[in-house]
């Protein structure tokens, strides 16, 4: 199934492109599809999203459509997440 | 709303110096002079007085906020100037605070402005956070705006938190017990943000304008404030999406808070 990500902040510049869709196996969770993830970026890009003991970090922000989800949230063909760094710019 | 609160705004009014200086927006429908008696009768907390917060403030004092308590500490450098427009050049090396509260009361006399050279931290965060009805969260750093999080929760406070980066801004406000509160979305402190971010003054001043009409609303009770939502902002591609967020029930903070009946 087909999957687009979109990446926010300091993601977005670490991945170098604002979005991507991968083809991923049906039956996929968030959590699952995130590893996946890391294993196409580079170590800038997988270090933001996972710590030391390659668990997701809890300080980001996931998103499916316009919703915060969990880890476990199983996806669907065609959904879209997003990704957030989240900002204290002030 | 508590009673006390209540008995006391009707002992307010409007001078007819105030009447013609908010005219404008007492047409605003919903609003009117009771929503301008409430903004008169409110203090705001403001952390840091920067690109972010010093916009915040500069509408929150154009509204007639009747006191805002300004927290940042430091002197003015030069590369604060690109963005802080409540600075000078004639104030680099002063006190950000001083000169914040300076332009503030010579832009409106009616709002009392209390300067206080200190960033947020956990020795000053209850005490600072007990001064006002509302936080507007606008430092440059997590445990910051995670300290007045924290008390904002314990004392029942509404928290606008306001932030950017580059050219992508986030917003959203903390009802506690309505709604998540910071920790629920970060509860560890977010590892990738560094203290030094590229910022274009009119993106965290549109932010800081965005997080003023949070305020606005919440006080005077108009429209839907961002409880539970966060609107995303990329000023690079002009998209602007609201967000549904997630109350964690096992939050360190927020976990068991009803909603307080007192409205600000
Ligand atoms: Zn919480």
């Amino acid at each position: 199934m087909h999957i687009t990500v979109h990446y926010l902040t300091q993601i977005r510049r670490a991945a170098g492109c604002a979005s991507e869709t991968l083809d991923v196996p049906t039956d996929c969770t968030l959590e699952v599809f995130l590893h996946q993830l890391t294993e196409r970026h580079d170590p800038a890009f997988r270090a933001l999203l996972v710590d030391d003991a390659n668990v997701i970090r809890r300080s980001l922000l996931f998103f499916v459509g316009d919703d915060h989800v969990e880890l476990s949230r199983a996806l669907r063909d065609g959904e879209a997440i997003s990704i957030l760094a989240p900002m204290a710019g002030g | 709303m508590n009673r006390a609160y209540h008995l006391c705004m009707h002992s307010f009014s409007l001078t007819d110096d105030e009447r013609a200086i908010y005219e404008w927006q007492l047409w605003v429908q919903g609003f009117g002079e009771a929503g301008q008696l409430r903004l008169k009768q409110a203090t705001v907390l403001i952390t840091r007085c920067g690109g972010v917060g010093g916009t915040l403030a500069y509408y929150l004092a154009a509204a007639g906020v009747g006191r805002l308590v300004l927290a940042h500490a430091g002197e003015l450098r030069s590369s604060d100037l690109n963005r802080q427009l409540l600075m000078s050049h004639a104030g680099l090396g002063k006190s950000r605070a001083e000169q914040a509260a300076d332009r503030l009361r010579a832009f409106n006399p009616h709002v009392e402005v209390v300067p206080i050279a200190e960033n947020i931290s956990l020795d000053n965060a209850e005490r600072l956070v007990a001064m006002a009805d509302l936080v507007a969260s606008c430092a440059p750093l997590f445990p910051e705006r995670l300290h007045l999080n924290r008390y904002a929760v314990a004392q029942g406070k509404p928290l606008v938190d306001c932030a950017m980066y580059e050219m992508e801004a986030q917003l959203t406000t903390v009802m506690p017990g309505r709604g998540p509160c910071l920790s629920c979305l970060y509860p560890s402190e977010p590892t990738a943000w560094q203290r030094q971010f590229p910022v274009f003054g009119a993106v965290a001043g549109t932010v800081g304008s965005l997080g003023a009409m949070e305020a606005i609303k919440v006080l005077a009770g108009l429209g839907e404030p961002l409880v539970g939502r966060m609107l995303l902002c990329d000023l690079a591609t002009m998209a602007f999406r609201t967000m549904q967020l997630r109350r964690d029930p096992a939050c360190a903070v927020c976990a068991g808070v009803q909603s307080a009946s007192r409205a600000p």
